[in-house]
């Protein structure tokens, strides 16, 4: 077994610098939003809250989410508990590994902490405990913390239990621990009484094959009286058997009253209880639906802080009671399900906020209706493809969010209306056919395949059926869909391996099962433990992964759940069991991606997965020989277990990974990586693909929605050849003109919706430099052949760097006007013409030259003769606002010195001709003169404004404007000729002056 | 002497990665006399009564003149000509002013203490001079790679809730970086990164002549100056808009 890392191989090595300011743009969706798995609010002011995402990271708004911004993107994006300390809501304590234990959970790296209010943050470690489900802060102490630490879900690990820290997390103590496999699930502290906490303990665990609350039996609900030194385990009224997931909470206003949500195997005693001796004695309240469902997914409470008899309770629809328990009333059914908190202001019980699956919603009448914040762009892709269509657009399917698609660029920002759901449930691969372009190819879990048919909006249930040589289907969760780039073979995969070439209307099978078939981990219809948990999200021994070859049809790669990694390089006549014999490879370690090259048919690149048994060590592995030999790519730098890979089409050395914890790209054929982290957070990246035509990657993220890398093309050509040379211009693309759409602003919807970027639609110049440039000068000039068109700012960054390059002239000179839409008239100069231009970056005493070139857009609607009809008569108004500007500055220079000669009558024709040039006054609004000034700016504006043939009525006004212009220029010649007659008899120190046409314009 | 050569060469490089080790990294204090004298030494510093910086300010691709005045008394004055209209925010160490006639301020207004909270934090002598009498406090911070260089953080803070973090290049000890929240109410919370670089002489002094601004890490504004004056002469009240 190969083992290749840079250090042995040659000096040079990815880092991060490299890839310089290259940005990655994340476009959303925010439309259906994400899991939000917990939510802290500032109780001194309720418009400051911080909103935890299940895989999203920490969202922090200050203005009631009107505007809600990422604060913790450099940490582990999976959120399991945000506390405000009460004596100084700026300190904030972040635990990082979600509670909500489904099959898809990520991981946290410990506890971190903020004093400034969440703009910088602390690791105060922690750090293998995996999941935080609770962080309760001391009243009066910032300093006083108490962790609930789930811990490792897929092995056992004794980080979990309750962990105190008495000096804000500098050292933690364990005081609350039972056994290896129960963790804390909950935490209640009683502000009245800070040394009275409750802790739900809970036993369990999962496997890749089936979930298990309950466990070892250890699970209960403890109380401390004295800040953790001793607990006592509750039991009385609660039931006497084994217990599973438990929820608590104290009332904030009565530490009398505690309510538990307490799971057990038997649905006379699974539900809510009461306690109203503060946690001496229980009874039940109620054994309803919401009571009951999914404890290991729903097990949030809230008690209203100012009244002690309003509770609520998180389920697949939350519930209240408003009568300590006695009746409870169902959220509305307008409102996401899946709820995983719920928060109640304690200045008014009425405004609520809860946190779902699909985001966060507010209420102002105790939960009878909700409004969403349309925000929030925590969407939790499991996959993502492209189509052809221009601009391209973005496929995927969503954790419990169905599958939809939405464009890579739009007028004004890709907002939430442009997205459109294909297929309901949890979504997971989507794809649009190429030539049958209204057909969209979307799942829902456990294998319920559809075809969505875009000019009905109807799916039809295309999935293939077993037969007599089958055996029953088994799907995985996230069934794998493949279509081969030419939409001519659709791939579908339960154990067996599916190919349809009618569009899924019938199916060949083309394979046995591909899997181990170990009919001892096919126990999904028994999962679950204590709560059957029936979902098709521990079904295993399935396919999971799907490739063919993009150069060999024949060629089909298949990886499973179990670890069986099958090659048939003939279509499916034959397989091959062809995983790596690696004993540092575990056994069974789920085939998460296969990116068969697209250089070479025998050459593929496989990440493996072995998270589910508690190892998160990234596997990467590369075949250059159909299977038969494999080389692991590592790195120190790469951390997360590894869930997708691509080899670029273009530059076979240039390398992209997807972990759990983020985007890693590799320069030298995977030799040596770095995080790539423009844009791109420390989030799961399930899934990538590259656009053809346009060179983008897109990624498919667990939590972010998707986000777009756009310059493939840089990194394309930052090699290990061009280090070391100073500075290194890449080679540019040819620039089109942007003719795009002014359109997509003024709807004026007010603010909280989200705007996903466009890409950067500028000229641009990129070099590499090897080191920053910190003194002396650094700029760029554009040159079009001699004449020096413009001086811009360069980057300064090691690494790559990009300057856009304005493709305009310098404005014009404009006359001074208190006109507003005059002002802006000439706020951007004509178009620079189409063609090649030099390129000049000074950097200290060295120059560096390189060219670009600018260019119509072959498919823009205005051809080249009428961008040229714009461009002429734009520039002869470019002249005429620059001569304007220059007479009104002779006659305002004159104007000055003829007043204070005492020469009235000069003044007054000085004076008068001013006013004819520009208005002055007036309130910028609806009080604005137009003089011949702003005649001539305005009429700039809106030809410039336009990039094809302007009007034949702009042609004609423009003739007249100069008519007027030459008319005013022979006035103001007769007041020179005056001015000159007045200089005759002036001494020298007298004479009016006033600068010529020259130096006025070359003046800044 | 080739052979001298390569080895000092050798020497300067094996230096400059030790100076990368936390645990060698030099104190704070250290960091602040080593930067003070890197840019022209505390008396010369000292002798700096006002300056005034010229130039050029990008936003969103387009360019606008831009003044930057400042003084003793931690007094600013920012001065922008948008087609001919001006847009000019001042402090005079008590009160911040603006005029900005395009969005409807036509004359001066005072601003509140709350609107004028990110101008009046911006102390006018450095405050890695006379630090402790004044009031600073130097916390050192993990240095982090800035722009692909290595730097070491310097956190600054003081008991009015000033806190900015400056990371200074470990080879030549300027500041490449600063961090801050700011703290008007338009942006309040939001992270302000200022990129330094184009550090040039200017009488006996190193000037960053180049910065760039980020809010959120999204590039708001980037000026270049091309004319800085070292005790320009003010008119009186200048920093006060009337």
């Amino acid at each position: 077994m190969a083992v290749v890392t840079a250090v042995q191989a040659q000096e040079f090595s990815t880092t991060t610098a490299l890839f310089g300011d290259l940005q990655a743009r994340q476009i959303g969706p925010a439309t259906m939003s994400g899991r939000v798995s917990c939510l802290a609010v500032d109780p001194t002011d309720a418009n400051t809250v911080y909103v935890g995402a299940g895989g999203g990271g920490v969202w922090r708004t200050t203005d009631g989410g009107s505007s809600i911004q990422p604060v913790f993107d450099d940490y582990s994006q999976s959120i399991g508990a945000i506390a405000l300390a009460p004596s100084n809501p700026k300190v904030v304590y972040v635990g990082t590994g979600e509670p909500w234990v489904r099959n898809s959970v990520s991981v946290g790296t410990g506890v971190y902490r903020s004093t400034d209010g969440g703009n910088r943050w602390q690791s105060l470690g922690l750090d293998s405990t995996e999941r935080i489900s609770g962080i309760v802060v001391h009243p009066e102490d910032e300093n006083v913390v108490y962790v609930a630490a789930l811990g490792p879900l897929w092995s056992d690990g004794s980080q979990r239990g309750v962990f105190k820290t008495t000096d804000g997390g500098q050292t933690w103590q364990r005081v609350l621990y039972l056994d290896e496999s129960t963790g804390a699930a909950s935490i209640s502290m009683d502000p009245e009484r800070p040394d009275v906490l409750f802790v739900g303990m809970w036993s369990h665990r999962r496997t890749p094959y089936g979930f298990d609350s309950g466990y070892k039996g250890s699970s209960g609900l403890f109380r401390t009286t004295d800040g953790g030194e001793n607990w006592d385990k509750l039991t009385k009224g609660l039931p006497d058997e084994t217990l599973g997931r438990i929820g608590v909470a104290v009332a904030p206003s009565n530490g009398e009253i505690v309510y538990a949500a307490v799971e057990t195997g038997t649905k006379e005693t699974k539900g809510m209880y009461r306690s109203a001796d503060g946690g001496e004695s229980w009874s039940m309240i109620d054994k309803s639906f919401n009571s009951q469902v999914r404890p290991f997914y729903f097990a949030s409470l809230a008690v209203d802080p100012s009244n002690d008899s309003i509770v609520a309770k998180c389920g697949l629809t939350a519930i209240i009671s408003e009568t300590a328990g006695r009746l409870w009333r169902d959220f509305p059914n307008h409102v996401h399900s899946d709820y995983h908190a719920i928060w109640f202001d304690p200045a008014d019980g009425k405004h609520m906020l809860v946190g779902t699956d699909g985001g966060v919603y507010e209420s102002h009448d105790r939960g009878r209706s909700f409004r969403m914040w349309n925000n929030l762009p925590i969407s939790q892709f499991y996959h993502v493809s492209v189509d052809n269509a221009k601009p391209y657009r973005v496929y995927g399917g969503l954790q419990d969010n169905g599958s939809w698609y939405g464009p890579s660029q739009s007028a004004g920002g890709i907002t939430n209306a442009d997205w459109l759901v294909t297929y309901g449930g949890d979504g997971f691969y989507s794809f649009r056919h190429p030539t049958k372009p209204h057909f969209v190819f979307s799942e829902a879990q456990g294998g319920a395949l559809g075809r969505w048919d875009e000019r009905t909006g109807r799916s039809k249930s295309i999935a293939p059926y077993r037969d007599a040589a089958t055996d029953k289907l088994r799907y995985n969760w996230n069934a794998p869909i493949h279509l081969s780039a030419d939409g001519e073979r659709l791939y579908f995969a339960s154990q067996y391996l599916y190919r349809s070439a009618d569009e899924g209307d019938s199916w060949q099978r083309i394979s046995p099962d591909l899997t181990t078939n170990d009919t001892a981990y096919q126990k999904q219809y028994q999962s679950g433990g204590l709560s059957i948990d029936n979902s098709g999200a521990e079904n295993y021994t399935t396919i999971y992964t799907v490739a063919e070859s993009p150069l060999e049809a024949e060629t089909i790669w298949v990886g499973t759940d179990d670890g069986n990694l099958q090659l048939s390089r003939d279509g499916g006549e034959n397989w091959e069991l062809v995983t790596p014999d690696d004993s540092d490879l575990p056994r069974g370690a789920w085939i998460t991606f296969v990116d068969p090259s697209p250089h070479d048919p025998a050459t593929a690149l496989v990440t493996f997965d072995a998270h589910r048994t508690g190892d998160q060590t990234p596997y990467l592995y590369r075949t250059t020989d159909a299977g038969q030999s494999w080389t692991r790519l590592m790195d120190e730098a790469i951390t997360g277990y590894a869930l997708s890979v691509r080899q670029d089409p273009v530059n076979p050395d240039l390398l992209y990974l997807g972990t759990e914890f983020g985007l890693y790209i590799s320069l030298d054929g995977g030799l040596s990586w770095a995080p790539f982290r423009n844009g791109v957070p420390m989030v799961g990246i399930r899934d990538m693909v590259i656009h053809p035509r346009e060179a983008d990657l897109v990624l498919a993220t667990h939590g972010r929605g998707s986000i777009i890398l756009d310059d493939l093309e840089a990194l394309r050509q930052l090699t290990p050849d061009i280090m070391g040379n100073g500075i290194t211009f890449l080679r540019p693309d040819t620039t089109y003109f942007y003719d795009g759409s002014g359109g997509g602003a003024g709807r004026l919807s007010g603010s909280g919706h989200f705007f996903g970027p466009n890409p950067s639609q500028d000229a641009r110049i990129l070099y590499y430099a090897d080191k920053r440039h910190t003194f002396g000068k650094m700029y760029v000039e554009v040159y079009r052949d001699t004449q020096l068109i413009r001086t811009l700012q360069a980057g300064k960054s090691a690494g790559l760097n990009s300057v856009s390059l304005p493709i305009t002239l310098e404005k014009p000179k404009s006359p001074p006007t208190d006109n507003n839409s005059a002002r802006y008239g000439t706020m951007e100069g004509p178009s620079i013409q189409a063609g090649t231009y030099r390129v000049v970056l000074t950097k200290g005493k060295d120059t560096y030259e390189t060219t670009f070139t600018v260019a119509p857009h072959p498919e823009s609607p205005y051809p080249a003769a009428d961008r040229e009809a714009q461009r002429e008569l734009l520039l002869r108004l470019y002249d005429d606002v620059e001569q304007v500007a220059y007479l009104h500055e002779v006659l305002k220079r004159v104007a000055v010195q003829a007043d204070t000669l005492g020469a009235a009558e000069l003044l007054d024709r000085a004076r008068t001709l001013q006013a004819e040039l520009v208005f002055s006054g007036g309130d910028g609004y609806v009080n604005e003169g137009e003089q011949l000034g702003e005649s001539v700016t305005q009429l700039y504006g809106a030809v410039s404004n336009f990039p094809g043939r302007p009007s034949a009525s702009q042609v004609a006004e423009a003739e007249r404007l100069r008519g007027e212009v030459a008319g005013v220029e022979g006035e103001v010649g007769e007041l020179l000729e005056a001015v000159r007659v007045l200089n005759e008899g002036l001494s020298a120190e007298q004479r009016i002056v006033y600068p010529d046409k020259e130096s006025f314009l070359s003046a800044k | 002497m080739k052979h001298f050569a390569s080895l000092f060469l050798l020497l300067f490089v094996s230096t400059a990665l030790l100076a990368q080790d936390a645990a060698t990294a030099p104190s704070p204090q250290e960091i602040a006399d080593a930067y003070v004298e890197a840019t022209g030494g505390k008396d010369a510093w000292l002798a700096v009564k006002s300056t005034k910086m010229e130039g050029a300010a990008t936003m969103q691709g387009m360019e606008f003149p831009l003044t930057v005045t400042a003084a003793e008394g931690n007094k600013l004055r920012i001065d922008m000509d948008i087609q001919g209209s001006p847009m000019t925010q001042s402090y005079n160490g008590t009160t911040g002013y603006i005029l900005f006639p395009m969005q409807g301020i036509t004359e001066p207004k005072e601003m509140s203490a709350e609107e004028s909270a990110d101008l009046a934090d911006t102390p006018f002598l450095t405050e890695f001079i006379d630090t402790e009498a004044r009031g600073y406090t130097l916390t050192a911070v993990e240095g982090k790679e800035v722009e692909g260089t290595s730097t070491y953080g310097v956190q600054v803070t003081n008991a009015d809730g000033y806190d900015r973090t400056y990371y200074f290049d470990t080879e030549t000890m300027v500041p490449l970086m600063t961090v801050q929240a700011s703290k008007s109410p338009q942006a309040q919370g939001m992270v302000m990164e200022g990129y330094m670089s184009d550090y040039q002489e200017v009488e006996g002094l190193m000037v960053p002549m180049y910065i760039e601004n980020k809010a959120n890490g999204q590039t708001i504004m980037k000026m270049t100056f091309t004319n800085v004056s070292i005790n320009p002469e003010l008119e009186e009240d200048f920093f006060t808009l009337k």
